[in-house]
């Protein structure tokens, strides 16, 4: 009896130090791990799981949304232009959404429309518009706007403007091979960061295929050439892309204005820009794999100049004007 | 009695339970931090960067622009410029904690590629690539090249970093 009572008091002894113990094990890891439940706990640190969704690749599709307000963008560029006071092409800024309140200038226009039979109706207006160009080189307005889907087998190369192009205008595909400060001289010596180490332009071309190139380069040649050496510089580039693709449509984009007053080199001009791209649009005469993609159709302010207020620095487009030259892309291609 | 015992029995259950609980939570590895990477990058590139106004990219060209592989990126948010400075701000999320490393590494590289090409072509913006912040916590990387680097330290280290 004695012997019983002893043993149940030695249970009751070892059954309290064990819930001491847990006791003690429990206080240990809520005070250490405080700040997990805390953080379980508070709504506004879950993971958005829409961010982790939509971020998967290079490849995504636009929703429907997206390729619809897109769509209007172009649609906007291609059909709302109107003339000013002076005779001056002006955008109808209530037709851009009220996202941009400055005058855009040349905004219905197309050059190939009466050269290229593929073109359909969409306006050539090319009169009104300063930036005109009679020429079956020029990539003409097309009636039906691709989506982004158009860009998954391009590669788009360029400088920091072709950078800033990829960072700002909202585009879901496509490859960049870009480069800060890159020109078509030292793009065979330009490095550019790739998951496979530094590489030029020219390794990065030369094992998958695509089916178009966007070429936008020339800025920062600006002023450093006699013209008739950029000529020779700019085809043997252009003959190089097509040895490495050839059967890739080379689009060539015109070097984008620039407004002057915020530019503080001196050899950025835009008289000089006006030479470089009569060089580029005789490239792609002389070329019959390439094409000219005649962006200030819709970035100039119909004097020569990139449109005020389009850019910080005089150089570099703001968000709303990269959006207008993806609607511009998105509506001028080669069938 | 037979009452106190199962009282006891009933506390030392929920007391197992407890620990076993927090025993898994600790067993996970690394910091268990849970960050909502579009929220912390938009207040980095809004609270930082004062020399130009940032753009949030497109999600879908977020690795493909650091060439994180897709067997790492799980996701994040990029707050880029118009290209007039180096200004820029990232938050990646790995698939793993042990792959933020890797990940760390590629933007460093990026950092560095940037500081290069800008140092003969806009070498006042070289300075903010040398004081960029980059920072990791569990499964999460953030690089920050901004004007107020003190701010973004803040910034990160409230935000678990």
């Amino acid at each position: 009896m004695a012997n019983r009572k002893s043993k149940r008091r030695r249970k009751r002894r070892q059954d309290g130090l064990v819930l001491r113990l847990l006791i003690l094990v429990v206080l240990v890891l809520v005070v250490f791990e405080g700040r997990l439940i805390h953080t379980m706990f508070r709504p506004g640190d879950v993971v958005d799981s829409n961010t982790a969704d939509t971020a998967s690749g290079n490849t995504q599709e636009l929703s429907d949304a997206d390729v619809q307000s897109d769509n209007a963008i172009v649609s906007d560029l291609d059909h709302t232009s109107t003339v000013s006071e002076d005779g001056a092409p002006f955008a109808n800024s209530e037709a851009t959404g009220g996202s941009l309140d400055l005058p855009l200038a040349g905004l219905s226009i197309s050059s190939k429309s009466e050269a290229n039979p593929s073109v359909a109706a969409g306006g050539s207006q090319g009169a009104v518009n300063p930036e005109y160009i009679d020429s079956s080189v020029v990539v003409p307005l097309q009636t039906t706007p691709v989506d982004d889907s158009y860009f998954h087998d391009a590669v788009l190369i360029g400088d920091s403007r072709m950078e800033g192009f990829r960072n700002t205008s909202g585009i879901t595909q496509g490859t960049f091979l870009t480069s800060v400060g890159m020109t078509l001289t030292s793009i065979s010596d330009t490095k550019i960061q790739t998951a496979d180490g530094n590489i030029t332009v020219y390794q990065g071309l030369s094992g998958t295929q695509y089916s178009k190139i966007y070429l936008m380069l020339g800025t920062n040649d600006l002023g450093f050439y006699p013209m008739e050496e950029f000529l020779k510089t700019a085809e043997s580039v252009l003959d190089q892309f097509h040895q490495l693709q050839p059967n890739a449509v080379i689009y060539v984009c015109s070097v984008i204005y620039v407004e002057e007053s915020k530019v503080t080199t001196d050899y950025v001009n835009n008289q000089n820009v006006i030479s470089v791209n009569a060089e580029l649009l005789k490239c792609c005469e002389d070329l019959p794999y390439c094409y000219y993609l005649n962006l200030n159709e819709i970035l100039s302010d119909g004097n020569h100049s990139l449109i005020e207020g389009a850019s910080q620095d005089g150089v570099h487009l703001y968000a709303d004007y990269s959006k207008l030259m993806l609607g511009y892309m998105k509506s001028h291609y080669i069938t | 009695m037979n009452h106190l015992i199962n009282r006891k029995n009933s506390i030392l259950s929920v007391l197992v339970l407890c620990t076993i609980l927090l025993l898994s939570a600790c067993s996970g590895g690394g910091k268990s931090v849970s960050v909502d990477t579009a929220k912390l990058a938009k207040e980095l590139a809004e609270g930082t960067v004062t020399s130009e106004a940032l753009t949030e990219m497109a999600s879908s060209m977020i690795a493909g622009s650091y060439y994180i592989g897709d067997d790492i990126f799980a996701g994040g948010s990029a707050w880029k410029g118009t290209g007039a400075t180096a200004c820029e701000v990232v938050v990646i999320e790995a698939k793993d904690a042990k792959q933020t490393k890797d990940v760390e590494a590629k933007l460093k590289e990026h950092v560095q590629s940037q500081a290069d090409l800008y140092a003969s072509y806009n070498a006042g913006e070289v300075e903010k690539l040398e004081k960029a912040v980059l920072k990791s916590t569990g499964k999460y990387t953030a690089l920050c090249i901004c004007d107020d680097t003190a701010k973004a330290e803040e910034i990160l280290k409230n935000a678990g970093f």
